[in-house]
């Protein structure tokens, strides 16, 4: 029991609860859960991604182009079924040009050793530009009103598809990474790369592999929020790539990889979530809820450091 | 396993929590009988701390107070599209009475604007339209026509009906530029500007430094050049800067489009002798005060339909307005034509925004 209150997934959903007690007394009629489920709206795209983010980052590499290969994928989507492609169809390419994308990361990331904020800095770059190439500043409009079901639909009564998404996600998610042995190596992987590199894991593949799966989700990501929006659009998901890496830093992924959970990280996604939802329906001005956010992730930083310092260092490593 | 089994009692928690305490709140009860004030407005603009949203946000606050309700102002920080999605989603939520609107984008608001018109709140666009199947109506802050042609006038008038004029605009492909130049080549073809010979157009892509750029060429390649008109808010205050700087001032004028703070200075020294603009307060006066005629279920927005408002405007000293529609079928509001600037009254509406 002990263990389970010192754990950072307790922490962080202590904060959940508390957010919620919150919200509760300041907007008592409007946080229903009709609302709620709805809220989820404005989130899930961004959550959805933080699940593979948080894989990758364990296995010690990161990617910071995931915006700009959401908003490539919602573009190709749209240019190809403004060509007359069936929108299933475009669909899939959209899905395909995530996963081309972060085959791309991967293999630069891998091949040619170049430190993996340096790539996907660059690439980052790379993809938002040819968004930009294909559409300019115009978008593609009158995509079929079934496409719009994926972003905006809901599936059960008021749960939306896209929620539904996220949870089956994180399920998967947390299976491979906690329940088989190809996420133990992602463990081994980050804790110390050359070590499992000597012992015979085979380092480069288990990241390409991450990288690839984030490409594949980052592309899924902005097809969902392309059908919620109802346009192809270059500019879309702007600063995603900032949003989904606090969301992981504050569910307790270790920035230099090798520890961290997904529980933690779907507990973080709920709680910035809801404290975003929160502090809106109040209308609290945007610049704001920037600095709750800053906030949040500081303190998220500073107590694990200053916790240790306060305690013989631990043995065991949490969460492997 | 036990996380996930932890997992799950969590999301159960949180459900159950949430079933507990909100889900029992009867569901119609936040439901306001339509027609009986006050009512809330929330007024959302493109983005957060522009000088021309927020003189608009002050003529709305303006009709808010004669109405006795209740405006609040709330838009995304980086004036993207999504951010406006996500204000209007938690406006639904909160129930307010109506919604107005300055869209960052005609059909990616559509959807978000749709549901909040499904959940019975009117969404009135002001100042940029969203798509008409998600609003009421739309207030158009000019025609372009109206400002094509007042443009051209204000050319002629400056520069005594002769010479040589030459128009900056920003790009060729944007709709508003080509439907005013048109207006302006329009207004040209009058018998009293035979002596005004239109020589040249010159794109700056409404880049300060590449519009700058392109005025101090048109000033290089026709030495004769008596008249500039700047076609947006970034070419004309660049003309001015490069007539200035050529020490051209008070010869070579310049007329367009502009902000009173920018370009205060060049219009006192003499280099713009007129610039035009709406009244932006008169604009969110007359979206608010309409937002407000909507809650009360005196406008319906349709073609034809006429509105009284409570003071008169610029455009309509009689307060009257008449729902019309546009070249493209959709039904609008129009504000009136463009409002003048010159010395007399520039430094007054400097200081406003």
């Amino acid at each position: 029991m002990s263990v389970i209150l010192k754990s950072w997934e307790f922490t962080i959903f202590s904060l959940l609860v508390v957010v919620f007690i919150i919200n509760l007394f300041l907007s008592p009629d409007l946080f229903r859960i009709e609302n709620l489920f709805d809220a989820t709206l404005t989130f899930t795209e961004k959550s959805i991604v933080t699940l593979p983010m948080a894989l990758l980052i364990i296995s010690g590499v990161i990617d910071i182009s995931i915006a700009s290969i959401s908003a490539m994928s919602g573009v190709i989507l749209g240019v190809c079924f403004k060509a007359g492609v069936a929108i299933g169809y475009a669909t899939l390419i959209g899905l395909t040009v995530g996963l081309l994308a972060g085959l791309i990361n991967g293999l630069i990331i891998t091949k040619l050793r170049i430190p993996s904020i340096v790539v996907t800095l660059a690439m980052m770059l790379f993809y938002r530009g040819i968004g930009y190439i294909l559409l300019g500043d115009t978008a593609v409009r009158d995509l079929p009103e079934r496409f719009g079901l994926l972003g905006g639909a809901y599936s059960v009564t008021f749960i939306p598809i896209q929620f539904m998404i996220f949870i089956v996600l994180a399920i998967v998610f947390g299976l491979v990474l906690h329940r088989t042995t190809f996420g133990r190596l992602i463990y081994v992987v980050g804790n110390n790369a050359n070590a499992a590199r000597y012992s015979g894991v085979p380092v480069d593949r288990i990241r390409l592999i991450l990288c690839v799966v984030t490409g594949l989700i980052s592309g899924l990501s902005g097809i969902l929020l392309t059908s919620r929006i109802g346009s192809a659009r270059p500019d879309i998901a702007q600063g995603n790539e900032m949003a989904v890496i606090t969301i992981v830093l504050l569910g307790g992924v270790y920035i230099f990889g090798g520890r961290g959970t997904i529980l933690g990280v779907v507990i973080a996604t709920l709680m910035l979530g809801y404290v975003h939802y929160g502090l809106s329906i109040l209308n609290i001005q945007e610049q704001v809820i920037r600095i709750v956010t800053g906030g949040l992730l500081i303190i998220a930083l500073l107590i694990p450091t200053i916790s240790a310092k306060f305690k013989v260092r631990e043995k065991s490593l949490e969460g492997g | 396993m036990r996380k996930f089994i932890a997992l799950c009692a969590i999301l159960l928690l949180v459900a159950s929590v949430s079933l507990v305490f909100g889900g029992s709140a009867p569901k119609e009860e936040a439901e306001k009988a339509k027609g009986v004030g006050p009512f809330t407005l929330a007024w959302v603009p493109k983005g957060l701390g522009h000088p021309y949203f927020i003189s608009c946000y002050e003529g709305a606050k303006e009709a808010a107070k004669e109405f006795g309700d209740k405006i609040f102002e709330v838009g995304p920080d980086d004036w993207s599209v999504e951010g406006q999605i996500r204000v209007i989603e938690s406006l639904i939520d909160q129930k307010v009475d109506s919604i107005g609107i300055a869209a960052n984008d005609k059909d990616a608001l559509a959807p978000v604007c749709k549901k909040a018109m499904e959940a019975g709140i009117p969404v009135v666009a002001w100042d940029a339209a969203v798509d008409q199947s998600a609003r009421v109506t739309f207030v158009n802050q000019a025609s372009f026509e109206g400002i094509g042609r007042g443009l051209a006038a204000g050319m002629g008038e400056v520069i005594g009906y002769e010479g040589e004029i030459a128009v900056l605009s920003a790009t060729p492909q944007a709709p508003n530029q080509r439907k005013w130049l048109s207006w302006v080549f329009e207004e040209l073809k009058d018998q009293k500007y035979a002596n005004v010979k239109l020589v040249d157009v010159v794109y700056g892509d409404d880049m300060t430094e590449k519009s700058y750029d392109k005025a101090l060429g048109l000033i290089k390649a026709y030495p004769n050049l008596k008249g500039i008109i700047g076609l947006s808010a970034v070419a004309c205050p660049a003309a001015c800067a490069a007539v200035t700087d050529k020490g051209l001032s008070g010869q070579l004028k310049v007329v367009g489009f502009g902000i009173p703070s920018t370009m205060k200075d060049y219009v006192l020294e003499g280099t713009c002798q007129q610039f035009l603009l709406w009244n932006t307060m008169d604009l969110g006066y007359v979206a608010a005060s309409i937002m407000h005629k909507c809650c009360t279920g005196d406008f319906t927005g349709k073609v034809g339909e006429k509105v009284t408002l409570g003071r008169p405007t610029m455009g309509e000293p009689d307060a009257e307005y008449e729902v019309m529609v546009g070249e493209d079928g959709d039904p609008f509001v129009l504000l009136g034509p463009p409002m003048k600037f010159d010395k007399s009254n520039i430094e007054k509406w400097a200081a406003i925004f």
